[in-house]
């Protein structure tokens, strides 16, 4: 029985809490209020972009933010898809998304590879790692969209399950680097060249948002991408959901320790001053850019 | 008893006669789904009933 109310539950929390539909949706919602108070991600005044794919994370931060600031003229919400040309996947994505925006009324941005780069992903794949160079052309894209579209603060999906494997990852990869960018809140004020991103669903483990969107009807048949085999972040998420399994809030608390050092590790990494990139003069952490080094490599292996 | 499992696209074949029983006959993690009977979540400790429709549905991210 729900724990509070006393009826019907539809989850058991890694606390060992059950909750029925209405307070689960209460407890998610407030959580994330929380997430959002507490590490100061939503100013009075935003001009938010949600980066959308259609899947279950994005749509349902987007339908939080719209649950929280309906009404809040000071607040304004858009979203922004990267059609990154998957084939067989990225058309369905993009219909959801559609039909949801149209619904709520929500000004969606579509901006594309093929468009922005002069290729799709299926056609460059071929003896690249795919998740590797879309991921970098990815970030790109939505940080020049953001900042063109005149984002205050770029809004992603990103959850406890990604941000413990993330953790877990660098550590393994000793790349405390990479480490010292992660949190709900990323960026730096004082650069106006990087729209700074943030992350409403730091906290919620997968499961919670899953169920989150199921409650609310965001939800839609499995769809993978075909290119999904990033076989080191599956290996460690299996590794995590083994864990969780057996000592139930260990996501939990790889993420929450985290955040106790992140601070000593911004510190140091403040040492480390973001340049421009050379060729494209995105802000860069080295002479020139990843994404540039990506599409320089793409143009001469067409020679 | 079936239970249909989005992940692999196919029916299930169970004896287990709650959730939690359930998943641990078909080896799958309990943090890794959520189970539907009917189209209304379940948890954990829910008993399935003779006629009920049962989906196991992935909470990773497809990518």
């Amino acid at each position: 029985m729900c724990k509070r109310c006393k009826t019907k539950p539809v989850i058991k929390l890694s606390s060992g809490e059950s909750l029925c539909k209405g307070c689960f949706l209460n407890y998610f919602e407030k959580k994330v209020r929380k997430t959002i108070r507490v590490h100061k991600l939503i100013g009075k005044k935003e001009n938010l972009l949600v980066a959308v794919s259609g899947g279950k994370d994005s749509i349902s931060v987007l339908e939080v933010l719209l649950g929280i600031y309906k009404g809040n003229k000071n607040i304004k919400v858009s979203a922004l898809l990267i059609d990154e040309g998957i084939k067989g996947y990225r058309e369905d994505c993009i219909k959801k998304t559609e039909e949801y925006c149209k619904k709520n009324k929500v000004k969606l941005n579509i901006a594309s590879f093929n468009k922005e780069f002069g290729f799709t992903l299926d056609k460059i794949v071929k003896g690249r790692r795919p998740c590797s160079v879309c991921g970098v052309l990815r970030r790109s894209l939505l940080n020049i969209k953001a900042r063109e579209l005149g984002a205050t603060k770029l809004v992603t999906g990103h959850n406890l399950d990604d941000e413990a494997q993330t953790i877990i990852m660098n550590q393994f990869r000793r790349n405390m680097d990479a480490s010292s960018r992660l949190g709900p809140l990323t960026g730096n004020e004082n650069n106006n060249d990087f729209v700074r991103r943030i992350k409403p669903l730091y906290f919620m483990p997968e499961k919670e948002i899953m169920t989150y969107a199921f409650l609310k009807n965001l939800t839609h048949d499995f769809n993978e991408c075909p290119y999904n085999i990033d076989s080191y972040r599956n290996q460690i998420r299996e590794m995590l959901n083994k864990f969780e399994e057996l000592y139930p809030g260990t996501k939990y608390s790889i993420v929450s320790s985290f955040m106790e050092i992140l601070p000593l590790l911004k510190k140091k990494e403040k040492v480390a001053k973001i340049k421009k990139c050379k060729i494209c003069f995105e802000p860069s952490s080295s002479e020139i850019c990843q994404k540039c080094k990506i599409l320089n490599e793409i143009k001469s292996s067409k020679h | 008893m079936k239970a249909y499992y989005d992940r692999v696209k196919k029916e299930l074949n169970f004896k287990a006669k709650n959730v939690n029983e359930m998943l641990k006959e078909l080896k799958i993690m309990r943090n890794t789904v959520i189970v539907v009977a009917n189209n209304e979540i379940v948890d954990e400790d829910y008993n399935f009933k003779e006629k009920d429709k049962v989906k196991i549905l992935s909470v990773v991210s497809g990518g």
